[in-house]
C-alpha cells in the first residue's frame, strides 16, 4: 500500500542504469524525476507491464542521445558503449562469436552455480538449520580411516534401547529424534498403492521445527508403547491421493493391514529424511522395539540446545556412551558420530557438483581466452585507429574507454544470452538428475544466482578488456603511426600475449579432458564389469503380504510355495524364486555376524539374504562349490541351519580352503545360531558401483518372513510377462500393490548408474566444448600470427628460403608453446587426480593411460588446427607480400 | 556571445519555453514541441540541447520539490535569460533578412 502513495515505481535496475548515466545532481535527479513521470502516465492510461516496458527502452535510448552528462569522467564508458554498438553492428560475425562464446561459458557456470548454490551452500528448510546435527552409530572398525561427514550418512544402526538412553541422558540437545525408512501399502481409492515413508519418534518433528500445514505433527504421547496407532501426511501424499480434501485429519487410513488415524498434514516445503517422503508413522508399535544393543536399524537427528557446540555435544555423547557400557557391555565397541545435518545431508553430492562447476568455469576461461585472443587482433587492427584518434586529442583514459566498453557490451550480450540459456535448460537438468543428488528441488535460479552472474559478468569484461585495454593505453603514438606508415610486420608485444593465450588453452583443455576422461573410463569399465548374474531375460517384483505378518513359518512357505508356483507357469517363464535381498531392489541387510577361522571366530558384517532353494539357478549365479539349498533345508527344531557362501567372503576367511563344512554365526555373541556352509556360489554385484559383496546365503524355509523379492526368468517378451505377472499377483493379492519390472530397466535406473552417466555426459560435454573452443582460439591466433608475418615470410621466400623453413619458422613456436600448456595441464591433472578419483562412484581407472592419451589428442588436434593457417603462409606470393599496406 | 549561431533545435527550444511562459518543464518543452512545431526530439537530445544552451548562458533554471508521481525528485522549471532573447531576436533578424524576397520566388515557382 505504501507503494500507492508513492505512486508507480520503474524497474529498479533500468532507474539505476540511468542514474548512472545522468548522475545524482539536481539535474540528474530531476530527469530521473522526469521519466518516472512519464512512465506514471503510461503506467496509468495502458498498464504496468507496458510501462515497464517503455522505461526500459527510454533508458535503452537515452544512452544513446545523451552523451556524457557536464563533468565527464576520465574514462569515457559511455562513449565506448555507443561505439562498440556502432562497430558491433558493421561486424555482426565478429560479435556473434564473441557473444555465443561467453553465453556457453556463461550459462554452464550459472546452472553449474545454481546447483552448488540450491544444494550445497544454501542452509536446510529448517528454522536455526545450523542447530540441526545428525547423530549415527557406528563402530569405527567399519572405516579404514576415521569417520568423517560423508561417512555419517546413511548408517540406520542405532538401536531403539540405545536411542532412548540418549534421550533420556544427553545434555546438549533441546529435542532428539529417531527415525527409520518405512515402506508398505496404503489401500485407499480403487487401487492399492505402496508408499515411502518413515517411522519417528516425535523428538523429530520437534527438533526440525517445522509446524504442521494442518492438524498436528507426532507428539511426546504418540510415542508411547501401545498409542493408538496415528500417523501424518506430507502435502504431496495428500493431494495425491486424497486430492487435497480439508477434511482428511481424523480420518482413518488403511496402511499394511493396520487401521492409522490421520493427525495431520505437513507444508510442502518439508521433506524428511527425503523429498518424497509420503507419511510419517507414530513409534508406538511393540514391533518397533526391542531390547537389542548390538544391532540397530535407526538414525537419529537433534537439535543443540544454545550455545551449545558440536564438540560439547560430542563430548557429551561420549559421556553418555560410556555410562550406557557399563550395565550393557555391548555398547563398548560404538561411537556415536556427531555432525552438521547439513554436512551429512549432502556430503554424497559435494565433489562431484564441485567438480561440475569447477569444470563449467574452466570452460569459461578457455571461453574468455578466446574472447581476449580476438579482442587483440581487433584491436591490433584497430592500433592506427586509436592513434588518429589520440593525435585529434582523445586521451589515454578515452581510448581505454572504447576498448573497455566494447567488452562490456560484448560480456553484458553474452551474459544476457548465458542467463536465458541456464533458465530454460534448468527444468529437464534436474529432471535428469539421479536420486543421489539430495535437495534437488531446492535449486533455482534466484536473485542470488543472477547476482552472482551479473558479478560474473562484469568480472568478465574486465578480464577479457585487459590486455587489449592496457596495450592501447600503452600504444606510443608516433611509433604506431610509424609502424603503420611503414606496415606492421612486427608487434613482438601482441605476439606475447597470444602465446600465454595459447598456453592457457591448451592447458585447460588438457586438464579438462583428463578429467572427464577419468569419468568416461570408470563408466565404460564399471559398464564392462560383470554383475556376477544374468541381468537379460528376468523380471523381479516386491511382494509384502501384511496378512502374513502374525502367520507362521508353514503357513508362509505354503503361500510363497503356491505363488512362485503359479508364476513359473505364467507363458514363457522358466522358473521363479525369492530372496530377502537381491541385485537393484535397492535393499541391504547387514546384520552382526562372526565366522570361524582357523586363527578363532572373528565378529564381522556381511551382506545376507534369505533366498529359496532355486534362486542361483534362476539368477544365473553358478555354484561353485558344495550344493545349493534344497529340500532338506527345512524348518523345525530338528533341522541343520545352513549358509551358501560368495567365493569373494571363502577367499576372505578361508583362502585356499573349502569351504563346505565350515561355520558361520549369524546374530550376536549372546543370541546367534551357527550355520553349516553347505556350498559356494559365484561373487554378486548389488548394484552398478558396488563392489563384489561378502554375502551369505540362508534358506527361505528355515527363515520365512511376510515380504520376499520375487525374480522370474523368462523367454520372450518380458513386457508381456511382466503384465501376465501382475495379473496373477492381482489375482492372489487384491489389495497388495505390486510393480514387475525387467532387471534391465531396474539397472537402467539405478543411482550410481544414473550419476556416473550423467556425470560423464555433462564433464565429457564440457571438455568438448572448451576442446572446440581452444581448437578455435589457436586456430585463430596462428592464422593471425601468418598474416602479420606476411611481409616477413615474402622477405624469406625471395631470398631462397625453403617451405620447410618457413614452416617451422611459423609453426615451430607454436607447437613449442602447446607443448608447454600440455605439460602444465599434465601437471594441473596429476596435482588434482586423487580429487577426481575420490569423485567417481564406479570403478577408478590408472590415470596415466588417460593422461598420455589426452595429451596425444591435443596435441593432434594443434597440429591440425595450426595446419590450415601454415599451408597459407606457403602460398604467400612474395610480391604482393610488398605490396600490402 | 562570440558563439556560432544557433541551431535549429536550440532555437526552438528558446522559443518553447518562451512560450510556455512561466510553467517551463522539459516534459512542457517536449510537448510544445511536438505539439506546435511538430517536431519529435528524444529526451535525451532535448536535455543535451538545454545542457548547451545553459553553457552558452542563454538558458537558466531553478528547482522545484517534486510531486510523489516524481518518486520524490525535484524538477526544473527552465527560463531564457537575457542574453537568450537577444540572441533569439538576433537570430530572429537574421532570418528575416534572409528571407527578404525569397517569399515571392517560392510562390512563383509553385
Amino acid at each position: 500500500m505504501t507503494r500507492r502513495a508513492e505512486g508507480p515505481r520503474p524497474p529498479r535496475a533500468a532507474e539505476r542504469i540511468l542514474q548512472l548515466l545522468v548522475g545524482r545532481d539536481p539535474r540528474g535527479r530531476s530527469i530521473l524525476g522526469d521519466a518516472r513521470e512519464e512512465m506514471a502516465t503510461r503506467w496509468r492510461d495502458r498498464s504496468r507491464v507496458l510501462a515497464a516496458l517503455w522505461y526500459w527502452g527510454y533508458v535503452a535510448r537515452f544512452a544513446f542521445a545523451y552523451r556524457g552528462g557536464g563533468g565527464s569522467s576520465g574514462l569515457s564508458l559511455g562513449a565506448g558503449i555507443r561505439h562498440a554498438v556502432r562497430g558491433l553492428s558493421r561486424r555482426p560475425g565478429f560479435g556473434l562469436v564473441v557473444v555465443v562464446t561467453l553465453a556457453v561459458g556463461i550459462g554452464a557456470t550459472t546452472l553449474a552455480f545454481a546447483m552448488v548454490d540450491g544444494v550445497l551452500v544454501r542452509p536446510l528448510p529448517y528454522p536455526h538449520s545450523d542447530e540441526l546435527v545428525n547423530l549415527s552409530r557406528v563402530d569405527p572398525d567399519w572405516f579404514s580411516a576415521p569417520p568423517g561427514a560423508a561417512d555419517a550418512s546413511g548408517w540406520f544402526a542405532t538401536p531403539p534401547a540405545t536411542f532412548f538412553d540418549w534421550e533420556k541422558d544427553a545434555h546438549s540437545f533441546t529435542h532428539l529424534g529417531a527415525y527409520a525408512g518405512w515402506s508398505g501399502s496404503l489401500e485407499e481409492g480403487d487401487e492399492p498403492v505402496r508408499v515411502y515413508g518413515a517411522v519417528v519418534t516425535s523428538g523429530v518433528f520437534a527438533a526440525l521445527g517445522v509446524p504442521a500445514e494442518r492438524g498436528r505433527y507426532l507428539v511426546t504421547g504418540d510415542d508411547v508403547l501401545g498409542a493408538a496407532p496415528v500417523v501424518v501426511l506430507s502435502h504431496g501424499l495428500w493431494m495425491r491421493r486424497f486430492g487435497g480434501d480439508p477434511g482428511v485429519v481424523g480420518r482413518a487410513i488403511r496402511l499394511d493391514d493396520t487401521e492409522y488415524t490421520v493427525v495431520g498434514v505437513m507444508p510442502q516445503s518439508f521433506g524428511f529424511p527425503g523429498e518424497s517422503t509420503d507419511l510419517w508413522i507414530h513409534f508406538g508399535d511393540s514391533r518397533l522395539r526391542n531390547e537389542t544393543r548390538s544391532a540397530g536399524y535407526l538414525n537419529a537427528v537433534g537439535r543443540l540446545a544454545p550455545g551449545v557446540g558440536l564438540e560439547e555435544a560430542r563430548a557429551d555423547l561420549s559421556r553418555v556412551t560410556a555410562e550406557i557400557s557399563t550395565v550393557h557391555p555391548e555398547e563398548r565397541d560404538f561411537e556415536v558420530l556427531v555432525f552438521p545435518l547439513r554436512e551429512v545431508t549432502v556430503a554424497g553430492a559435494q565433489l562431484g557438483l564441485l567438480l561440475l562447476l569447477g569444470s563449467a568455469l574452466m570452460v569459461l576461461l578457455v571461453g574468455c581466452a578466446n574472447v581476449t585472443s580476438l579482442l587483440l587482433t581487433r584491436s591490433a587492427e584497430r592500433r592506427r585507429e586509436f592513434a588518429v584518434h589520440a593525435a585529434l586529442g582523445a586521451g589515454s583514459g578515452r581510448l581505454a574507454g572504447l576498448v573497455l566498453g566494447e567488452s562490456l557490451v560484448l560480456a553484458g550480450l553474452g551474459g544476457l544470452l548465458g542467463g536465458l540459456l541456464a533458465r530454460v535448460s534448468l527444468a529437464p537438468f534436474i529432471a535428469a538428475l539421479p536420486m543421489t543428488v539430495p535437495r534437488a528441488g531446492e535449486i533455482a535460479i534466484d536473485g542470488r544466482v543472477v547476482l552472482v552472474v551479473a558479478a560474473l559478468t562484469v568480472g568478465l569484461a574486465a578480464l577479457v578488456a585487459l590486455l587489449p585495454a592496457l596495450q592501447t593505453g600503452r600504444s606510443e603514438l608516433n611509433a604506431t603511426l610509424r609502424e603503420g606508415a611503414l606496415g606492421a610486420s612486427g608487434g613482438r608485444r601482441g605476439l606475447r600475449s597470444h602465446g600465454t593465450i595459447v598456453v592457457v588453452e591448451v592447458a585447460l583443455a588438457v586438464l579438462l579432458l583428463s578429467v572427464s576422461g577419468m569419468f568416461l573410463e570408470s563408466y565404460r569399465l564399471s559398464m564392462a564389469r560383470d554383475p556376477g548374474y544374468r541381468v537379460e531375460g528376468a523380471v523381479s517384483m516386491y511382494v509384502s503380504v501384511p496378512q502374513l505378518r502374525r502367520a507362521d513359518g508353514d503357513e508362509i512357505h505354503a503361500f510363497f510355495d503356491n505363488l512362485t508356483g503359479r508364476l513359473a507357469s505364467v507363458p514363457g517363464a522358466e522358473g521363479a524364486a525369492l530372496a530377502s535381498q537381491m541385485p537393484l531392489m535397492g535393499s541391504y541387510s547387514m546384520p552382526p555376524a562372526a565366522v570361524e577361522t582357523s586363527e578363532g571366530v572373528e565378529e564381522t558384517i556381511l551382506h545376507s539374504s534369505v533366498v529359496s532353494p532355486s534362486y542361483f539357478e534362476v539368477m544365473g549365479i553358478p555354484v561353485l562349490a558344495g550344493r545349493s539349498f534344497d529340500a532338506t533345508d527345512a524348518g523345525g527344531e530338528e533341522s541343520v541351519p545352513v549358509a551358501v557362501v560368495s567365493e569373494a567372503l571363502a577367499q576372505r576367511y578361508w583362502p585356499g580352503q573349502n569351504p563346505v563344512g565350515k561355520r558361520i554365526r549369524i546374530g550376536t555373541e549372546a543370541d546367534g545360531v551357527w550355520h553349516q556352509v553347505v556350498g559356494m556360489v559365484g561373487n554378486v554385484r548389488y548394484g552398478f558401483a558396488r563392489s563384489e559383496a561378502l554375502e551369505y546365503y540362508r534358506a527361505a524355509a528355515q527363515y520365512p518372513q511376510p515380504a520376499f523379492n520375487v525374480v522370474l526368468r523368462a523367454k520372450g517378451d518380458l513386457g508381456a510377462v511382466a503384465a501376465a505377472t501382475s495379473a496373477v499377483i492381482r489375482g492372489i493379492l487384491p489389495n497388495v500393490p505390486v510393480s514387475v519390472e525387467p532387471l534391465r530397466d531396474r539397472a537402467r535406473s539405478d543411482r550410481n548408474y544414473r550419476w556416473a552417466r550423467l556425470a560423464s555426459i555433462l564433464l565429457g560435454g564440457l571438455a568438448g566444448v572448451a576442446v572446440l573452443l581452444s581448437v578455435l582460439g589457436i586456430y585463430g591466433v596462428l592464422s593471425y600470427a601468418v598474416v602479420r608475418r606476411t611481409r616477413e615470410i615474402g622477405i624469406r621466400m625471395s631470398l631462397g628460403g625453403t617451405a620447410g623453413e618457413i614452416l617451422r619458422s611459423v609453426l615451430g613456436f607454436f607447437l613449442a608453446l602447446s607443448g608447454v600448456g600440455i605439460a602444465l595441464g599434465v601437471g594441473l591433472a596429476v596435482v588434482t587426480g586423487s580429487l577426481v578419483r575420490s569423485a567417481l562412484v564406479g570403478a577408478v581407472p590408472t590415470g596415466p593411460w588417460i593422461l598420455g592419451g589426452v595429451a596425444v589428442l591435443v596435441l593432434a588436434t594443434v597440429v591440425v588446427a595450426s595446419l590450415v593457417p601454415a599451408l597459407r603462409a606457403l602460398r604467400v606470393d612474395p610480391v604482393v607480400a610488398f605490396k600490402l599496406e | 556571445m562570440g558563439n556560432k549561431p544557433m541551431g535549429e533545435v536550440e532555437h526552438l527550444v528558446l522559443l518553447a519555453v518562451l512560450r510556455l511562459g512561466g510553467g517551463a518543464f522539459a516534459l512542457d518543452v517536449l510537448r510544445e514541441l511536438d505539439r506546435e512545431a511538430g517536431h519529435v526530439v528524444s529526451r535525451g537530445s532535448l536535455y543535451k540541447t538545454m545542457e548547451r544552451l545553459e553553457a552558452k548562458g542563454l538558458l537558466t533554471w531553478e528547482v522545484e520539490r517534486g510531486s510523489p508521481e516524481r518518486g520524490g525528485h525535484p524538477r526544473r522549471r527552465f527560463s531564457v535569460t537575457e542574453a537568450g532573447v537577444a540572441e533569439l531576436s538576433e537570430a530572429r533578424a537574421r532570418l528575416l533578412n534572409m528571407w527578404d524576397g525569397v517569399r515571392a520566388l517560392l510562390e512563383t515557382d509553385r
